[in-house]
């Protein structure tokens, strides 16, 4: 089994494909990142403290307008026990002052938003995998090397989980460093202190899980098909229409979504949308489940399959 | 000892709609151990299907395969590494070398460099070992497929038309190659449509029609069941001579240059009597070949017709 998986692994890492969406993700980033050196500048504390003098006088002057009835705000849309001033204070809101300075502590969020783009990229390849080999032939060739079936895809599974774990961790930690350099040398790191690395490192390696797990059924669905294109397809379709109308028809069906327990284990907390959803750990047993269940019937099918 | 024995097998492919294909019809079959045993058919006759059964890729619908003693569909695991086989066009992957391709392969059964170089020089690949697979001709590919039958150094080689796109260059070093085999004392299973190679090549045959097994045996008791025995004479006068065996009572033809009289050889004096008597001396007296071309399009031809 050993020999198989190095030699499966071997298979993924020398495929054009894995190299051109490494490219292309590689390419992005440092566009990205490009971009953040560029534009991202710590503000002078003068300038700063300016900045949020002029835009706190603005907000007075808001509310001054809106509490002399310049806004137009009925008697009655105020709630009872405010006052129309204290009101006016709620409708203005607080002052935001876009503070150009990247922070380090705003890549968890940048790579919990990138999640999703890379899970699909894993994805796609983790299908064309198995995709490719059915269109060229290559199954019948090994399965005269090993004709134990549930070996060979059980191999091949293995591997592209493996491989889209590796992927998804390691694109992850070219986005810290090509995002970095703005936060260090041209914005700040506070707040990025041993709590926040952890919370950024599950988000990663979370993801990376969530990542594997997705390929898996990725992989499966192609293995079903015998077709890349096919997969992806009914994959998409899916995810990005099915479940949306599920979820409109049926919120309390949430607990059993993949999309939003994908995405409540990637992040690590209950999201806001999920108001029915499940906890971290049960987000996680459901979508290795779902990836499991997809695996089992991939080989149960492969094992009694013709291969013609 | 038999390495493959065939009882029974058929094989129906099941179509969404409309009718089945039986592509095996109670097919009866039994190889014996050492020499180059040929398995001939015409196009759909049911080699490759009965190729893919013993390979274990294709589920028989009734019926046993046995290779080297092991079920096919349940004990292959067992001799499949004294089994080396290419069915139909081998299948390698394009971006690898020739050399990772059998590499690749040969890890699965513990197979070292060496063993791959010297496969390499066997098959007369060493040269353009090192380029990738799709930079090959058809022929090269085949090549390399009978290479990863050979890697393994097995006893039972299983080839569906090996010298399918080679030129008469390369057909001949795959003829030689498989007598060469077969002489070491491995058993070569070869599916072919090229009759006179077959001819030349093989031991024994079995003819296939209609997934049914029309003739098999040692290829000189094969050629024997086609036409009856017939001589090929030539005279200075041929319409002469034709009367003059006509009239002794002898079965005989006027051919484009040639009179072909239907007796044994053990008869000819017949013959040389009966011309002598008029005068007609011959300039050639040979009992008439039968290629096994002609016998199997007639052994093929004949089943066709019985067939409603």
């Amino acid at each position: 089994m050993s020999a198989l998986l190095a030699v499966e692994i071997r298979r993924i890492l020398s495929r054009r494909a894995v190299f051109g969406a490494a490219a292309l993700v590689l390419l992005g980033m440092l566009i990205a990142g490009s971009v953040l050196f560029v534009r991202s500048h710590r503000s002078d504390p003068a300038q700063l403290q300016a900045q949020q003098q002029q835009v706190e006088a603005q907000r007075r002057q808001a509310v001054a307008e809106c509490a002399s009835g310049s806004f137009g705000i009925p008697k009655q849309d105020v709630p009872p026990g405010m006052t129309l001033e204290q009101y006016c204070e709620q409708v203005v809101g607080a002052p935001e002052i876009e503070d150009p300075a990247f922070r380090l502590v705003h890549y968890r969020d940048v790579a919990e938003n990138l999640s999703g783009l890379f899970i699909a990229v894993v994805m796609i390849l983790a299908a064309s995998f198995i995709g490719a080999e059915w269109h060229a032939g290559t199954v019948t060739t090994q399965l005269t090397w090993e004709p134990r079936r549930n070996r060979v895809l059980a191999a091949k599974a293995i591997a592209v989980a493996m491989f889209a774990f590796a992927f998804f961790v390691l694109a992850q930690v070219l986005l810290f460093g090509v995002l970095a350099p703005s936060a260090f040398l041209r914005g700040t790191t506070e707040g990025a202190n041993l709590a926040w690395l952890q919370g950024a490192a599950g988000v990663v390696l979370r993801g990376g899980a969530a990542a594997a797990l997705a390929s898996g059924i990725a992989f499966a669905l192609a293995s079903l098909a015998r077709n890349t294109a096919a997969a992806i397809g009914a994959f998409f379709v899916y995810i990005a229409i099915l479940e949306p109308l599920l979820r409109a028809a049926r919120p309390k069906w949430q607990r059993w979504y993949l999309y939003d327990n994908l995405a409540t284990f990637i992040s690590g907390h209950r999201l806001d949308f999920t108001a029915y959803g499940r906890s971290v750990a049960g987000a996680a047993v459901v979508v290795s489940t779902y990836a499991l269940l997809f695996v089992l019937l991939a080989m149960a099918v492969f094992r009694r399959r013709d291969v013609t | 000892m038999a390495v493959i024995v065939i009882e029974g097998l058929r094989k129906e492919f099941r179509k969404v709609r409309g009718r089945s294909t039986v592509a095996l019809d109670r097919l009866d079959l039994s190889v014996p151990e050492g020499g180059v045993y040929g398995f001939l058919g015409p196009n759909g006759a049911g080699k490759t299907t009965t190729i893919r059964c013993l390979l274990g890729l294709v589920r028989p619908t009734q019926g046993r395969a046995r290779l080297l003693g092991a079920e096919s569909s349940r004990e292959l695991a067992q001799v499949i590494g004294r089994v080396g086989s290419i069915v139909e066009t081998p299948a390698m992957y394009p971006r690898f070398s020739g050399r990772r391709n059998l590499e690749l392969l040969g890890r699965l059964n513990g197979i070292g460099r060496k063993a791959v170089d010297r496969t390499l020089e066997r098959v007369g690949l060493q040269g353009r070992a090192d380029d990738h697979v799709r930079t090959y001709s058809l022929g090269m590919k085949q090549r390399l497929g009978i290479g990863a039958a050979l890697l393994k150094d097995p006893e039972l080689l299983i080839l569906d038309e090996p010298a399918n796109g080679l030129d008469p260059a390369g057909i001949k070093e795959v003829r030689d190659l498989l007598r060469s085999l077969g002489a070491e004392g491995r058993t070569v299973f070869v599916s072919s449509h090229q009759l006179p190679e077959v001819q030349m090549m093989c031991d024994r045959v079995a003819i296939l029609s209609r997934g049914r097994c029309v003739a098999a045996g040692p290829v000189g008791e094969v050629l024997a069941r086609g036409r009856h025995e017939a001589l090929i004479v030539r005279v200075g006068d041929l319409h002469a001579g034709l009367e003059a065996l006509i009239a002794a009572g002898i079965d005989a033809g006027l051919d484009s240059d040639h009179l072909r009289v239907t007796l044994p050889v053990a008869e000819a004096a017949r013959v040389t009597e009966a011309l002598a008597r008029r005068n007609l001396y011959l300039s050639e007296l040979r009992p008439e070949e039968v290629s096994l071309e002609t016998v199997f399009l007639e052994l093929t031809q004949d089943l066709k017709e019985e067939q409603p």
